[in-house]
Formats: structure tokens, sequence, C-alpha cells
């Protein structure tokens, strides 16, 4: 059988679903198991560790402070990074982010900024004075499949849990003065999670796709929720797909949705 | 192929303007003007593909996109990373195993739609190179405003969301969707219904501009 599924892996896979199942027990439609931590890294501002099968992914967030933009001095700001390092999987290489990373920052950045998760006014303190820069940092330690929902709720996860000290700002003295015996949490506007899928075959759709099921499928969805609404769904080519295909995914998305909202809070509780 | 008044709300023949073969030395290349939006793409391949990106049993496909101005940033990642997967299923990429196939897109101007405009100018360049392909691919962008009612293209302040549909022409399945901003169900359906009727009018110009240049081809 080992040697079976590394000489045809796509035979392999395909002889497994022809039966309603794939290789890992799972049925075509159920997700892996996901566990969250939060406030993991006790020297960031805020953090969370997402675990959704062996796919594993930190976020950490720091805030800073800073002048703001001249054209926008109302706005502070809310800079996502992804990073994914060689030690997440052999398909990255030391060096500059790779493509994927970046498209993958790209696309949560767009969705931070369309989707509004928090008020980027929320973050001034000065007028064109003195605004928090918040940086989230999102690592991969392991790269098997579904990485954009870990991202997304690592994110979430993290930005619920930030606390950034209260700061005063002298404006006749321009002297800042930190207190960070009162932490100030931010005020989350929306939540989007996200829910990954994979085509196979043209009519075979895989709910939350590891790894190896990525890199043998013939394109992804990822659908994003908030609010029992739709954020985004983000169909990058492959095979394409029919319209109730994509409902499907969508109505799928949305009940995994409550089940995510859930482990945040009861992650959040038990910090 | 007949068009629903629909359509037109989102997209107008007018507003598309092309022209092929404006690059001499790329073996496909066109301007599209979609609206306001003007995109160039080139294509060049089949050609010899460096061995450490050589694939044996297809070819090899690389988008670049360059901005109007600066260089390349995170968000024109993506965007060649959106369109080299669509390419990749457009292209009958099998029928040139170990080589590669570069393609181009400039940014001449940006009035909203960027990525719709792209995609569709990729595809005229494509056709224009005569590289194999499964089928056609055409995207259409469709705004959500927050009074409700839906346009194209211009980039305006009360925009909600926006999403872009990329339709294929043998099937009514879906190519890609990209999207982003809060869309109802309702909005969704309306969206994906006017979207797909706008792409009718690309399609039947990708026909009216095959049929101008056919003979000079």
């Amino acid at each position: 059988m080992e040697h079976y599924k590394s000489v045809h892996p796509l035979k392999y896979y395909q002889d497994y679903l022809a039966h309603d199942i794939r290789p890992d027990g799972r049925g075509l439609n159920k997700f892996r198991n996901v566990a969250i931590n939060v406030d993991s890294i006790s020297s960031a501002n805020g953090s969370t560790i997402v675990r959704i099968g062996n796919t594993c992914v930190v976020c950490g967030i720091k805030g800073e402070l800073g002048p703001p933009k001249a054209e926008e001095p109302q706005n502070g700001f809310l800079i996502i990074n992804v990073d994914l390092p060689p030690l997440c999987s052999s398909q990255f290489r030391p060096g500059p982010p790779s493509e994927k990373a970046q498209a993958l920052t790209a696309y949560i950045n767009n969705i931070a900024q369309r989707s509004n998760i928090i008020d980027l006014k929320n973050l001034c303190i000065e007028a064109d004075k003195l605004v928090w820069t918040v940086y989230c940092d999102i690592v991969c330690l392991n790269y098997d499949g579904s990485v954009v929902d870990a991202c997304l709720a690592s994110l979430i996860g993290s930005i619920l849990s930030v606390t950034l000290p209260k700061v005063h700002y002298n404006a006749e003295t321009s002297v800042i003065s930190v207190d960070e015996d009162i932490p100030i949490p931010l005020t989350v506007l929306c939540k989007p999670i996200a829910t990954s899928f994979a085509i196979f075959n043209d009519d075979i759709i895989l709910a939350d796709p590891c790894g190896e099921e990525e890199s043998l499928s013939n394109g992804t969805v990822t659908v994003i929720i908030a609010n029992d609404e739709l954020h985004s769904i983000h169909k990058p080519g492959g095979n394409t797909l029919s319209e109730q295909q994509i409902q499907k995914c969508t109505s799928e998305a949305k009940e995994r949705t409550i089940l995510i909202y859930k482990l945040i809070q009861a992650a959040m509780k038990q910090r | 192929m007949e068009v629903d008044a629909d359509a037109e709300e989102i997209l107008n023949a007018d507003s598309l303007k092309c022209e092929l073969n404006t690059l001499s030395r790329a073996d496909g290349s066109s301007v599209l003007c979609q609206n306001k939006t003007v995109m160039a793409a080139a294509v060049y391949g089949p050609v010899e593909v460096k061995h450490h990106k050589m694939l044996i049993d297809k070819a090899y496909i690389e988008v670049i996109y360059k901005p109007k101005c600066g260089i390349s940033q995170i968000g024109d990642r993506l965007f060649e990373s959106i369109i080299g997967s669509i390419c990749e299923t457009a292209i009958l990429s099998s029928f040139y195993p170990r080589t590669a196939i570069y393609l181009i897109i400039q940014e001449l101007q940006d009035c909203g739609a960027t990525l719709a405009c792209s995609i569709n100018s990729t595809c005229l360049a494509l056709i224009h190179a005569g590289v194999a392909m499964n089928f056609l691919f055409a995207a259409v962008t469709c705004e959500i405003h927050s009074d409700q009612n839906q346009l194209s293209q211009f980039q305006q302040e009360n925009r909600k969301s926006e999403i872009t549909f990329v339709f294929e022409n043998t099937s009514d399945r879906i190519l890609a969707v990209d999207s982003y901003g809060e869309i109802s169900e309702v909005e969704y359906k309306d969206c994906l219904k006017k979207c797909r009727n706008s792409s009718k009018v690309i399609f039947k110009f990708y026909q009216d501009m095959i049929s101008k240049y056919a003979t000079k081809m």
C-alpha cells in the first residue's frame, strides 16, 4: 500500500474517494480537529496558536507608536504579515518571502481592510501626531493544508486578545507617557473566518484539505464568513465549479464558522 | 449569442476597445481598454524553459504583472497567482511539455476593475499568440454600493464590496471568483447573474476581434 501511494499518489486518492472516504479516515465533507490557544506568548501584546489537524500557525501582535500618514491623520495602521518559513514545509526555501507567502499576505491584508476588522480611527491617540501601528505577524510552523483558515483564525484570536497600554499625549510639550497598568482591548468590528475546500476531479469537493490533498487537487476554494454573511470567496482558477457547488461550500462554511467562534470564545475564557 | 438588457448595466460593448498585435517581438500581444481601465498583455511562448522550472508533462506558465509606476508589490503577487492559475486551467499545457509560456501584463491606466481587465487582456493576447486552449475566459467585476445599486469599473467612495467572476465559454460554470467586503446571498446571486450576462458581451467581443484580425494574422 505504501508503495502504491508513492508511485501513483493521484490514483491512490481516487480509489479512496470512489468510496466516499479519504486516506486519513475522514468523510468528504468532514473537517479536521481544531485547537486554539490564546495568549500563549507573554512578551507579545496579544497572541494565538491555531492548529487544524497538523497545520499549525502562530500569530503575535505588537503595538508601536508612531506618526500617522499625512493623507489620513486620523487613522492608525494594521499591518499583517504572513511568513511561510522553510521550517513549515519542504516547498519553501530560505531567502526572501516566497510568492505564495506574498499572495497570502496580500489576501489577508485585503480581507482585514475591506471587512473592517478594526476601525483604524480607534488606533488614533492624537490626530496628525501619534497613532498606534498594530503589527500582526503570522508564522506558519507546519504547512499541512488550509493555511488561510488557520492564519485568519489566529489573527482574529490575537486581535480579540490584544491589549494596548493607555497612552497620554501632551499636545503642548509633545511628551508621550505610557501607562502600562491600564490595558485597553481593541474594539473588534468584524470577525471573518475562512474555510477552505479542494476540488478533485471536477465534481468532488473536499472540505478542509490537508497538504497532500491540496497539492494533488485541481484548485481550491476559500470562503470567508463573518456574522453569518459572506465576506469573501477566493477561487483562483483551477477546475470550474457550478453555482450550486459554490453555494454548498458557502453553507458548509457558515456552519463551521460558528464552531470556530465557539472555540475562540472558549480559549479566551481559559487564558 | 443573445445579450440581456441587464448586462448593459455593468458593461456594454461600446466600453470595450482593443488592439491586437501591438508589440512586434512578442508572440501575442493586446491592449485592452475596458471603460477607462487600460491593460497591455504580451505572451511569449512556448519558449525554452530554465532547467529547474521545467515540467516534464506540461508547460511551465509564469505571469508577471507590472504596475504603472513603482516596483511591483505584494498585491500584484496576488494578481499574478490568480491569473496564473486561471491560465494553467485554460491553456492546454500538456500540448507543450518541457517549455515555458510567459505572460506579461502591464498596467497602463487604473480606473477600477484592474483584475478583470488584466484577465481579459491576457485572454486576448493568448488568442493572438495562437496558444492551444481548453476554453476562453472572461472576467467581470461588479461593485456593490451602499445604496444597493451595482456598477462595474468606477472605483467609488461608497462601494461596500466588490466581486470578480471569471467565466469560461464552453459551459456556464465558474472558473474563478474573487470578492471582498460583505455580500448578502441575494446580492451575490444578482451579481452572478449580471456578471454572467456581461461575460457574454465579452465573449462576443472576442469573436469580433478574432474576425477582425484573422485576415491579417
